[in-house]
């Protein structure tokens, strides 16, 4: 008789569903909860924002500040913009519990101070990032570096190409 | 080390007005069925509209590809339906999202689209913007559908019901306790996504959309979005991603049918059985949650390979939760099966001929109850497939019994292929990111989804971007054989041969509104108004 | 004790307890589904809550109708439960019989449907239908049963009745008479008339709030009852014994008719009315016995 091996069956499993949410509920390290940005680490390059799909990361420049914005109300957890960081700033972590009657919770702001081109005044790079890619590419003079895109452009190419445009991951 | 494993998957032949007729009649007399179709805005190209007819032939191992194109000022093209009525949604979704008509066509009526949207607006072509909103009207009531005899009750079955899960409507005119007739009216809950995908979205994004087409079997869209591409673009994929593609859809064909034998147990009142299904499943679910980060929606694919890795530790786990599923669905299965109200239930219940079966193109389980042998993994081999072992299982019981046959043999199929995949995983990268994206390239890429095949076409826009992207879910095509099941059954067996396509209404969705089946157009407020009937 | 103030005490026990049975049958199903499951007093949880709710009216519905049908249903079943002695022994007895509480509790199935067809919803008319299809069938059994067990006690009066003479036609009788408790309860499989995936709780469907807490009130009271009679035909002894015995046959008897519940899966109309006919063949039997004098 299938349902009486069924009953049987059942009563010597006991519960298998859980008490949650009275109980926590284990998650694997390499879950995709929420995501975190490190404002300490995050350059404001914006790699994030143009991988993410829903768009749940927007970079938008205001004032002397870029601001790294990042909305859970969007995201969908894939994790994406941790693969194309190229600080290790935003990871997901195994928070899942994102239920909450503040709109302000679901919110992340990173403002990073820009940098303003020494010729036409505008700003146009985070401090951080600037830095950083002085790192990888060495050779670019002190006066060179401090000029946004367009006024480097004009000026005259006795410099490696490519190697200050600070838009660049 | 990396390959396309795709090669010779279709071929496309671009056919003149005259020829396709026959050319269909003559691929489907060769046990060829209509796959999909779409319209396509080629004008910034050349001026025209085009029309794709993907044919899947099975036996030779290829989608045969029939493209025909209509100048822009007469933007026409003789039907295919006539020949073969698989072609009768397709046609009509592209007369009412790109502008085509279709000659002949037996019933082409505004149905993609709401009825009060605007004539001449046609959202799939280029000249549309995304986000343009149409001027909001009150729904307008459609015509009214057949109308039957005092006797004749007419019963709606959605828009909500407990069975449905997801907003759709049938309606059963029910004589006593028998089913005379019955309508299907679908796609209420259209989302857009093509337009989405092909207007701002990146290569690389899609496959997370595509993902979302479908909230059980999600994975396999992204691995067809994620082949048509590469197919188009020609992209190498490294070995061991191709392996852990087949791993994850494989998973998730399990964790599919464990769910829907335990909801047709639900349905046959039988919420215990529902429990020990799912109680099976859950360890596939952790199976997921521990290769991929998540339980659903894994999120695994990009073009040219998977984003995760699987460690050896990873592997250990995975076969361990993989035997204590196998060994739990194995006992639970054959306990139901010995149930005879339950088998009795099914049995003999919602038939859907073989020569039904072959005409409207059904797939997956559906198509191998009826005795049509066909497997996507099988006749088109995709990711690993090609390496792998495996038995397509075929039933000629033509009834819900047979279907829910099929899901069982093809579970413990896909346990065994978890298994050998596990065992067999070359080493290797798992992503080739080096690839460029060419200019209005065709791809087609399908996948044997849990509930059939699955194709996607794709038209590459170069500078990461698609141009064109169609994807159809295979409840698509086994919808339109639900009305021809429900005839003659009884009103208490509705739900279980609705539910025995197992389908999936929001993917079907995604792109149009069409009233099917039987063709007829039913009328919109239909609770309200079914209760009126009544009362008259 | 008086019988006035006894009674009292039943039918207040009756109400009280019927919906913590429900909890606990939720909570042996459960238990057979390796679930948690709700807190016993989930049943009376939602009671209050519904009782709290005004009730909507379907626009299309006979008002009057609708709204009568959860009132007279719950009378219906209150009214039997003054003369089914339950927790106390004495109770009104000279008010009914054994018929008289039969045709009570079809009466409340009665008004169930009527409220269903009331409600002009399609569901509720296929509901009611169902309802009324098993109804009849069940009545056709019950008869032979009741007849049976009749004159086997030699009477049809409660005194008579409760407990039944030790007879082979008592025990075939009884044994009947727990499966149509089962089948009255509106249990898998014979739940077709609410089978809630196909036809959404059939004749409740537009029910709602206080007139949905009402009916449901109903179903609760009137299984205990079924179990109360049932169990009155064996308890052979009064007192506090007899109370103890009494709560404690019902728990047992409710958590095995909870466990088949959970492990059957639901019949077609048809085969519902089909098996029912054939059951009152095991009627038959126990009057043919009866007669027969055994
Ligand atoms: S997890 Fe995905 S959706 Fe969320 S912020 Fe990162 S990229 Fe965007
Ligand atoms: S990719 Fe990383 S560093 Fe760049 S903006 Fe995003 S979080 Fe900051």
């Amino acid at each position: 008789m299938g349902r009486i091996k069924l009953m049987g069956l059942a009563v010597s499993i006991g519960k298998v569903t859980e008490r949650y949410p009275f109980a926590p509920v284990e998650v694997p390290d390499d879950y995709r909860g929420k995501p975190v940005i490190d404002p300490g680490i995050c350059t404001g390059c914006g790699a994030c924002a143009s991988a993410c799909p829903p768009q749940a990361i927007q970079v938008k420049e205001e004032g002397e500040f870029r601001v790294v914005h990042l909305f859970l109300g969007r995201c969908i957890f894939c994790g994406r913009c941790q693969d194309v960081c190229p600080e290790g700033a935003i990871r997901l972590t195994t928070e899942f519990e994102l239920a909450t009657p503040n709109h302000d919770d679901l919110h992340q702001f990173v403002r990073l101070r820009m940098v303003r081109c020494v010729r036409c005044g505008r700003p146009f790079d985070t401090y951080r990032h600037l830095v950083r890619s002085l790192r990888e590419v060495p050779f670019i003079e002190g006066e060179r570096l401090l000029l946004c895109p367009e006024c480097r452009a004009k000026a005259p190419l006795d410099w490696l190409e490519g190697g200050g445009d600070g838009n660049e991951g | 080390m990396g390959r396309s494993t795709l090669e010779g998957r279709f071929r496309v032949i671009d056919v003149s007005p005259d020829e396709v007729a026959e050319v269909v009649r003559e691929l489907f007399e060769d046990g060829c069925y209509y796959a999909t179709g779409m319209g396509v805005d080629e004008r910034p190209l050349n001026g025209r509209f085009a029309v794709y007819h993907a044919i899947n032939c099975p036996k030779r191992g290829v989608y045969v590809i029939l493209r025909l194109t209509a100048p822009e000022n007469r933007p026409s093209v003789p039907s295919i339906t006539p020949v073969l009525r698989g072609a009768e949604w397709a046609e009509r979704e592209a007369h009412d999202m790109v502008g085509v008509t279709f000659e002949n066509h037996p019933n082409l009526e505004r149905l993609i689209l709401p009825e009060d949207w605007p004539d001449g607006v046609y959202p799939l072509r280029k000249d549309f913007p995304y986000n343009r909103k149409m001027a909001g009207t009150e729904g307008t009531a459609g015509v009214r559908g057949e109308r039957h005899d005092e006797a004749t009750m007419s019963v709606p079955l959605g828009p909500y019901h407990p069975l449905l899960h997801e907003p759709e409507y049938f309606e059963l005119y029910v004589r006593e306790d028998r089913i005379v007739g019955a309508d299907y009216r679908g796609f209420h809950v259209h989302r857009g996504m093509e337009k989405l995908a092909e207007s701002r979205m990146t290569l690389n994004q899609i496959p997370f959309l595509a993902e979302r087409i479908c909230g059980i079997c999600g994975c396999t869209h992204s691995a067809a979005y994620c082949q048509a591409v590469e197919e188009a673009a020609g992209v190498e994929v490294p070995e061991r991603a191709l392996y852990i593609r087949s791993l994850m859809l494989e998973v998730e064909r399990i964790h599919s049918h464990l769910l829907w034998f335990g909801v047709a147990c639900h349905l046959l009142g039988f919420d215990s059985g529902f429990m020990h299904f799912w109680r099976a499943r859950e360890y596939v679910m952790d199976i997921a949650e521990l290769i991929t980060g998540n339980r659903k929606t894994y999120g695994i694919n990009l073009v040219g390979g998977v984003r995760r890795d699987l460690s050896g530790e990873k592997i250990q786990k995975t076969l361990k939760l993989l035997e204590l599923a196998e060994g739990e669905s194995r006992e639970v299965i054959d306990n139901v099966v010995g149930m005879k109200e339950l088998i009795a239930r099914m049995e003999g219940v919602g038939v859907l001929r073989r020569k039904d079966a072959r005409e409207i193109g059904v797939v997956g389980p559906v198509a191998r109850a009826s005795g049509i042998d066909t497997d996507v993994r099988r006749d088109h081999p995709y990711a690993a497939y090609g390496d792998l072992d495996f038995k397509v299982p075929v039933y000629r019981g033509c009834d819900v019994l047979s279907r829910f046959l099929v899901r069982v043999d093809e579970t413990f199929e896909s346990f065994s292929l978890v298994r050998q995949i596990l065992e067999n995983l070359p080493d290797g990268e798992i992503i080739n990111e080096e690839y460029s994206l060419p200019y209005m390239e065709f791809g087609l890429g399908s996948t044997e989804a849990p509930r059939g095949e699955d194709v996607h076409m794709v038209l590459t826009g170069g500078e990461n971007q698609v141009y064109r992207w169609h994807p159809r879910a295979p409840t698509y095509n086994n919808l339109p054989a639900v009305p021809l099941m429900l005839e003659g059954e009884d009103v208490a067996d509705a739900p279980i041969i609705i539910a025995s396509i197992d389908p999936c209404f929001s993917c079907t969705d995604h792109v149009s509104i069409v009233d099917a089946g039987s063709g007829r157009v039913l009328w919109r407020g239909p609770l309200l108004e079914g209760v009126e009937r009544l009362r008259r | 004790m008086m019988p006035e103030l006894s009674t009292l005490v039943n039918v207040v026990f009756v109400v009280l307890f019927a919906p913590l049975l429900d909890g606990i049958e939720r909570k042996v199903k459960a238990r057979l589904q390796t679930r948690q499951g709700p807190p016993v007093l989930q049943s009376w949880y939602d009671l209050i809550k519904l009782l709290k709710r005004p009730s909507v009216e379907p626009s299309g519905s006979f008002g009057w109708l609708f709204r009568l049908a959860p009132a007279v249903a719950l009378s219906s079943v209150l009214l039997a439960s003054t003369f089914v002695p339950s927790l106390l022994a004495r109770s009104m007895g000279f008010w009914g019989d054994l018929i008289a509480f039969v045709y009570l509790l079809a009466l409340a199935s009665l008004f169930l449907a009527l409220g269903g067809f009331a409600s002009c919803n399609p569901y509720a008319q296929i509901g009611s239908h169902r309802e009324i299809s098993l109804l009849m069938a069940e009545e056709f059994s019950l008869a032979f049963i009741v007849a049976g067990l009749a004159v086997s006690a030699g009477g049809l009066a409660f005194s008579a009745m409760f407990p039944l003479p030790l007879k082979a036609s008592s025990v075939v009788g009884v044994l009947a008479f727990a499966v149509m408790v089962y089948v009255s309860g509106a249990r898998v499989p014979f739940d077709v008339a609410e089978a809630e995936p196909e036809i959404v709780e059939g004749p409740l469907i537009e029910f709602s709030g206080r007139s949905l807490g009402l009916m449901k009130l109903t179903a609760y009271v009137r299984r205990l009852l079924l179990f109360t009679v049932l169990l009155n035909f064996v308890i052979p002894f009064g007192g506090v014994l007899r109370s103890s015995v009494y709560v404690a046959a019902l728990l047992v008897l409710s958590a095995v008719y909870a466990a088949f519940e959970a492990y059957f899966g639901r019949f077609r109309t048809a085969d519902a009315v089909r098996f029912l006919k054939r059951f009152a063949a095991a009627g038959f039997v126990c009057w043919l016995l009866a007669v027969l004098g055994w």
